[in-house]
């Protein structure tokens, strides 16, 4: 059942970690990184990120403009209510209907 | 969504069904239909029309199942039939081509360099967003709508626009990157540039 979207947090570069700042599998990563931000990666492919995102600064990169780019459409897009009128009108014409 | 044999609820059934399980997705609904059509009055008419449907149908409803999912199908549907040709909407792609051209083991991997940081999307406002957003063709609009907006599964998403996983996976996978394209390009045009945040 969908619920509000819970978008995670971002990962953060540490100063202690060697790491690569190439990336042999981009496409594939990226869409790796949708899998598991959307909840449908399957658990060889999260077990095969966590490996590889704690070292690989580009899908850290990408990791990050995806889950802010989640955020912005979850928090800076204004949700508007119905309008009551429209309610009403709806009310009143099930009542009819039944 | 007809999985579930026709039920037979009597009238006082159905206005509570109604009340206790459609009603309370209205506001989704509203946003939903608003982002499709991008006209208040269209989504207006667009939200009371599915409501009125769905009350009609409402024997084709299994109580207790996923109520927000037969909603959007039912709205989706009708924006498709009633609405589409009327919206504002500009000539619609085809994204099937498109989705044939992306999931070629050819195809070009585009937007796999982040030359766009998170960084630089961070002062981004709600209009600007909303703009990216609505830029997009309406196929690709409704699958970002669906997933990140909405939260719908991916077996959800199929359910309610009529297409297999797979098309899910590869359409969102595209609308992405066409959001991600335009929001590189507000980023560069309001000065969140990446060179000003290193």
């Amino acid at each position: 059942m969908s619920m509000p979207k819970k978008v995670p947090v971002l990962i953060q570069v540490k100063e202690n970690i060697q790491y690569v700042n190439d990336c042999q599998n981009r496409q594939e990563c990226l869409a790796a990184i949708r899998l598991i931000l959307d909840g449908e990666a399957t658990t060889d492919q999260l077990r095969h990120f966590q490996n590889h995102i704690d070292c690989c600064m580009p899908c850290i990169e990408n990791y990050n403009l995806e889950v802010t780019i989640r955020q912005l459409l979850c928090d800076r897009l204004k949700r508007k209510d119905v309008p009551t009128d429209v309610i009403s009108s709806i009310r009143s014409k099930i009542g009819e209907l039944a | 969504m007809s999985e579930h044999p026709a039920q037979n609820y009597s009238e006082k059934e159905k206005y509570k069904i109604f009340d206790d399980e459609f009603m309370p997705h209205i506001n989704s609904m509203y946003n939903f239909a608003f982002r499709l059509t991008m006209d208040e009055d269209d989504a207006n008419d667009l939200v009371q029309d599915t409501y009125l449907k769905a009350f009609r149908f409402i024997n084709s409803f299994q109580k207790g199942t996923n109520a927000k999912a037969w909603l959007f199908r039912i709205l989706k549907n009708s924006f498709i039939n009633d609405y589409r040709k009327k919206s504002k909407e500009p000539a619609k792609v085809d994204y099937q081509e498109v989705e044939t051209f992306y999931n070629a083991e050819d195809a070009e991997a585009d937007n796999i360099t982040p030359d766009l940081r998170s960084e630089s999307l961070s002062e981004m406002i709600g209009d600007e967003v909303a703009n990216a957003l609505n830029s997009l063709a309406v196929d690709f609009r409704t699958v970002i709508i669906l997933c990140d907006i909405e939260g719908f599964t991916y077996e959800e998403m199929a359910k309610i626009l009529d297409i297999p996983i797979g098309t899910v996976r590869s359409r969102l996978h595209r609308a992405r990157n066409l959001l991600k394209d335009k929001l590189r390009g507000y980023a560069k045009t309001m000065g969140y540039d990446e060179e000003d945040t290193e």
